[in-house]
């Protein structure tokens, strides 16, 4: 420390230094009285006034907390400062915060989400200790719900023989029609056995929530708890709801609890409304239950382990009690080769501290690349707000000249820049947080869920808010750390000694790098915009095989309505005229898959070809003779289905040119015979080619299909999707198609919407990704023409003078002109050849979730680099026209 | 920290001392930092530790003298006053201050 060493050289002498202490005193004490005059307690008057000599004070006290103290108390002091000098230049300081605050906020916002579905606990007791059980090496089996759940069966003998939880329980997730204030709604439930509450340790805040005795006697005094929030929407919290009875799909309910706010049950995305005990399903689903459907895996199992078993031993007892288990459950149903697979099947634990949910392993991709890609917008922003710092600190070089030059340390002129880009960043980051909740909330709507409308917890909580303050400290030190470096760096004697351009210099290649570092993120930024909006662009405009414009869907579950099973063919054959007999209805078809609907339904047949019978993987459609003019899927070849292609009659089938292509080559199919061996052996006769037309999803490329007429394959299945095609706009027949459900078939569980809007849902994440990047895009473009436009002013301004002369000497306008565009297009090009190297490697990852487009395209980047030219040569016209204005006699007198 | 050539800044805070003493006459080392400070309506702080060390090398330059007095409010105080040598370092020190200024004004424009 010089200032130390020229101390104690003054102080020669106790005289001498007696002297100084007295002298020291006086001003202490003179300080301090003023502090106590401005309001300051005695102690912290004294405090503050020996504080502000620093360390002379310090080493006399020689304390270790006095130092400390003094650290903390310089830096409230340099904060105090801070803000006394941002509160001086405040639109840099609010365009600053504005910057990171949209960066913290985006990042923050798709953390929240993440947080929300993936991270978070649930908000039971113990979380972290609550186990799953799985079924290991489930395979399934085509027509069997697919899924590591338990039937019922297992579940009795887990249930029966397990002795490793302590605590556990079975659920699972349904939805239910209920009567609520007199209307039929369709809610979410869930069955659980009782120990649900136990286990989780969840109380009813209001009555109570049910046990085994309620278990017991289902169908007696069936029973149900529901959720806060439904008790709020419907029994507006009206406490007298303990003991009504509520229709659940038509039978009665007492309800006996209403449960916390926070809970929403173990899946998460879904708040179950009604909790049932699982005792109550035969009673609630009557002929429909699954408790006896030895193939239907439908039971989420929970619980925690007993104390004093490892998950260790657990595993190896559960081993041994599966291998019991699936063979008392065997399936007869099952067929011979399928059998081993379900012996194979192993009971396993898992870790269950975020519940489960169906949508998480869909949301997983898009989340990483939002992440990633609001991860670049705020470097995008850090960068933008170190370009606008340094700019401030060149403005402001001469005050901390001065300041050092008054005796402040370069240190402290160092962690007073810090701090002040910590006080920004932590702004933003504030800011951040205020948007992300409503930003958050908008993007979770806005996201389409074949499960339904999500709903997530997104409150804040300690990993959201360390999530920003995390993005605040990062941005305060990519930010800051460049500038408040070079400040404390740059030799202001230098700088005040002469009109010295070296510091100007080196200071326009700090900001010419940050700029071009700007740049290649932009470029990155634009190229996820192009390829994920490329990827909507084509699936919007894929040729689907259909006119979907005027079609109408209308899928129907006969499984509630009490038709029986055999009275399934004669309904669907009434409804099927009824509909047909609508004035503004064309045509009327039923199919038993829904197009674009995302469910398939797939065999292997048997095809007679030139070269012998061969085995081919089709997906099938079963339909009535009306749907391909309904959906506008045209027959290419042979004939179509018609009425008489009935039950009985011989059956006939049609494929579509994919499937006549691959199997059948260059011959015609029609005549060809196909089999198909599986539940009853069947051949078809090809009567005709339909034109190719989508099957599952947009996305995926036409297969092989073969259609059979409704009435002859399929049965009478319990679910059908039906289409009808409208005369006029299909928005006029919605409503009374709906109208006629309500009145004429009261009893049938239906949902009613246009096909193009199914198509247009079909492909919500990618609408949802692409939007989203064009946002980020658009914001990344912006900061990067701020950050051009900024740049180049500085240049202009400080090669004001060479371009008066060179105007002096003769230059015209547009020479001016070209020699900014070559400044500001040298520093572009190298940013977008650096962005488009990162993009081009970063794109790879994406490639799963495009269509149509490879990551690989060059006309990709060549779009990238083409869009950010175009908002480069816009953001430069207004600095270039300036330049070129330059009044030469202004800037040579001023010289 | 190394140490920097800057005696010129280190002339800064001199000039600063040597002018209020100038333009206030007697004053002791909390009135200085005081009169700076108001005078310069907040801009300039004084670093504290830096001032007493300042004033004892200006005193031993004989730019100033001190002596013992008694402040405003009947406390023992040491109180400082310019010389002729200090007028005339002040003189050229604001010379060389506006020399120095004007560069940075004219760097500050055209830079």
């Amino acid at each position: 420390m010089a200032w130390l060493s020229r101390v104690s050289n003054l102080l020669r002498g106790d005289r001498h230094r007696e002297e100084l202490d007295e002298e020291l005193a006086a001003h202490i004490e003179m300080r301090a009285r003023d502090n106590i005059v401005a309001g300051m307690s005695d102690e912290e008057a004294l405090r503050d006034a020996r504080l502000r000599f620093g360390n002379l004070t310090l080493e006399k006290e020689r304390t270790r907390e006095a130092a400390v103290v003094g650290w903390i108390d310089s830096l409230a002091r340099d904060f105090r400062y801070t803000c006394d000098a941002l509160r001086n230049s405040r639109g840099v300081a609010a365009l600053i915060v504005v910057t990171l605050a949209l960066g913290i906020g985006a990042n923050t916002t798709i953390f929240t989400i993440t947080n929300a579905l993936i991270l978070r606990s649930l908000p039971v007791r113990d979380p972290a200790q609550l186990l799953r059980i799985r079924l290991g090496n489930f395979s399934s089996w085509g027509y069997i719900e697919a899924d590591d759940s338990l039937t019922y069966a297992l579940w009795n003998q887990f249930d029966r023989g397990q002795d490793v939880l302590a605590d556990y329980f079975a659920c699972a997730d349904t939805r239910l029609d209920a009567v609520l204030n007199g209307e039929v709604k369709q809610t979410t439930g869930a069955f659980a056995t009782s120990p649900l509450f136990r286990t989780l340790g969840v109380d009813a805040i209001l009555g109570r929530t049910f046990t085994d005795a309620d278990e017991r006697t289902p169908a007696q005094a069936a029973v149900v708890v529901i959720s806060h929030g439904l008790w709020q929407r419907e029994y507006a919290s009206d406490p007298a709801v303990i003991g009504r009875t509520l229709l659940l799909e038509g039978k009665p309910f007492n309800i006996i609890g209403v449960l916390p706010e926070r809970f929403f049950g173990m899946t998460v995305g879904r708040v179950a409304d009604f909790y049932v005990p699982l005792a109550a399903e035969p009673y609630l689903r009557a002929a429909d239950s699954a408790l006896p459907n030895p193939t239907r895996y439908w039971l989420l199992v929970f619980g925690r382990l007993r104390p004093g078993i490892t998950a260790q031993q657990a595993q190896s007892r559960l081993a041994a009690l599966s291998a019991i288990a699936m063979r008392a459950t065997l399936p007869s149903e099952l067929p011979e080769r399928a059998r081993p697979r379900y012996l194979r099947q192993r009971f396993t634990l898992e870790p269950a501290h975020a519940g489960v949910s169906y949508v998480r392993s869909m949301a997983e991709q898009p989340l990483a690349v939002l992440s990633a890609i609001t991860a670049l917008l705020l470097l995008l922003a850090c960068f933008t707000v170190a370009n606008l710092l340094v700019a401030r600190a060149t403005a402001r070089q001469k005050e901390l000249a001065v300041r050092i030059a008054l005796g402040a340390s370069r240190w402290r002129i160092a962690r007073q820049l810090a701090l002040e880009s910590s006080v920004l960043a932590l702004a933003g980051a504030a800011l951040g947080l205020v948007i992300a909740r409503p930003f958050s909330a908008a993007l979770l709507a806005a996201y389409p869920s074949p499960y339904g409308q999500l709903m997530l917890d997104l409150s804040p909580d300690w990993r959201v808010l360390g999530f920003a303050f995390l993005a605040a400290a990062v941005s305060a030190f990519v930010a800051g750390v460049g500038p408040a470096l070079r400040a404390a760096q740059a030799d202001p004697a230098e700088l005040l000694k002469s009109g010295s351009t070296t510091a100007p210099a080196s200071v326009l290649l700090f900001r010419r790098t940050l700029l071009a570092g700007q740049i290649a993120v932009a470029i990155v930024l634009v190229t996820a915009a192009v390829l994920f909006g490329g990827t909507l662009r084509n699936l919007m405009t894929a040729e689907t095989g259909f006119n979907s414009d005027r079609v109408l869907l209308a899928e129907i579950d006969l499984r509630r309505s009490g038709i029986a099973k055999e009275r399934r063919q004669q309904f669907y054959a009434t409804l099927l005229d009824r509909m047909e007999r609508i004035p503004s209805v064309d045509s009327a078809a039923l199919s038993y898959v829904t197009p674009i609907s995302g469910s398939t339904w797939q065999f292997n047949v048997r095809a007679e070809t030139d070269s012998g019978p061969r085995s081919v993987h089709i997906y099938f459609h079963a339909v009535t003779p009306e749907f391909f003019r309904t959906f506008g899927t045209a027959v290419i070849a042979g004939r179509g289905f018609t009425p008489n292609d009935r039950a009985g009659a011989p059956a006939v089938a049609l494929v579509n040119s994919t499937l006549a292509r691959t199997v059948f080559g260059s011959t015609s199919p029609i005549g060809r015979r196909i089999s198909v061996l599986d539940p009853e052996p069947l051949t078809f006769e090809i009567a005709g080619v339909v034109q190719d037309a989508k099957y599952r999803s947009l996305r995926q490329a036409v297969p092989p299909v073969l259609y059979t007429p409704i009435a002859q394959f399929a049965g009478a299945p319990a679910s059908l999707s039906a289409a009808l095609r409208s005369r006029g706009p299909v928005a006029n027949i919605v409503h009374e198609v709906r109208r006629i459900f309500r009145d004429e078939y009261p009893s049938l569980s239906v949902r009613v919407g246009t096909f193009s809007a199914q198509i247009n849902d079909s492909i919500g994440r990618e609408r949802a990704v692409a939007s989203l990047c064009t946002v980020f895009a658009a914001l990344g473009l912006a900061l990067a023409a701020l950050g051009i436009f900024g740049v180049l002013s500085y240049l202009i301004a400080r090669r004001r003078s060479e371009i008066g002369i060179r105007i002096a000497l003769g230059a015209r306008p547009a020479d001016v002109r070209r020699l900014i565009y070559g400044q500001s297009f040298s520093t572009c090009a190298a940013g977008v050849a650096a962005g488009c190297v990162i993009a081009f490697w970063a794109a790879r990852f994406t490639r799963t979730m495009l269509y149509g487009l490879t990551p690989t395209e060059p006309a990709v980047y060549l779009a990238a680099a083409g869009i950010l030219s175009a908002v480069a040569v816009i953001a430069t016209a207004v600095p270039a026209r300036r330049a070129s204005q330059t009044e030469p006699m202004t800037v040579l007198r001023s010289e | 920290m190394g140490r920097y050539a800057n005696d010129r800044l280190q002339g800064t805070l001199d000039l600063l001392v040597l002018k209020s003493l100038a333009s206030r006459g007697r004053m002791h080392g909390y009135g200085i930092t005081l009169h700076i400070q108001t005078v310069s309506r907040d801009a300039l702080r004084v670093e504290e530790g830096s001032l007493y060390p300042a004033l004892h090398r200006m005193e031993q330059a004989g730019w100033i003298r001190a002596e013992w007095g008694v402040s405003e409010n009947n406390r023992r105080a040491r109180y400082y006053t310019i010389t002729a040598a200090g007028r005339r370092q002040l003189a050229a020190e604001q010379e060389s201050w506006a020399e120095v200024t004007g560069a940075v004004a004219r760097f500050l424009e055209y830079a």
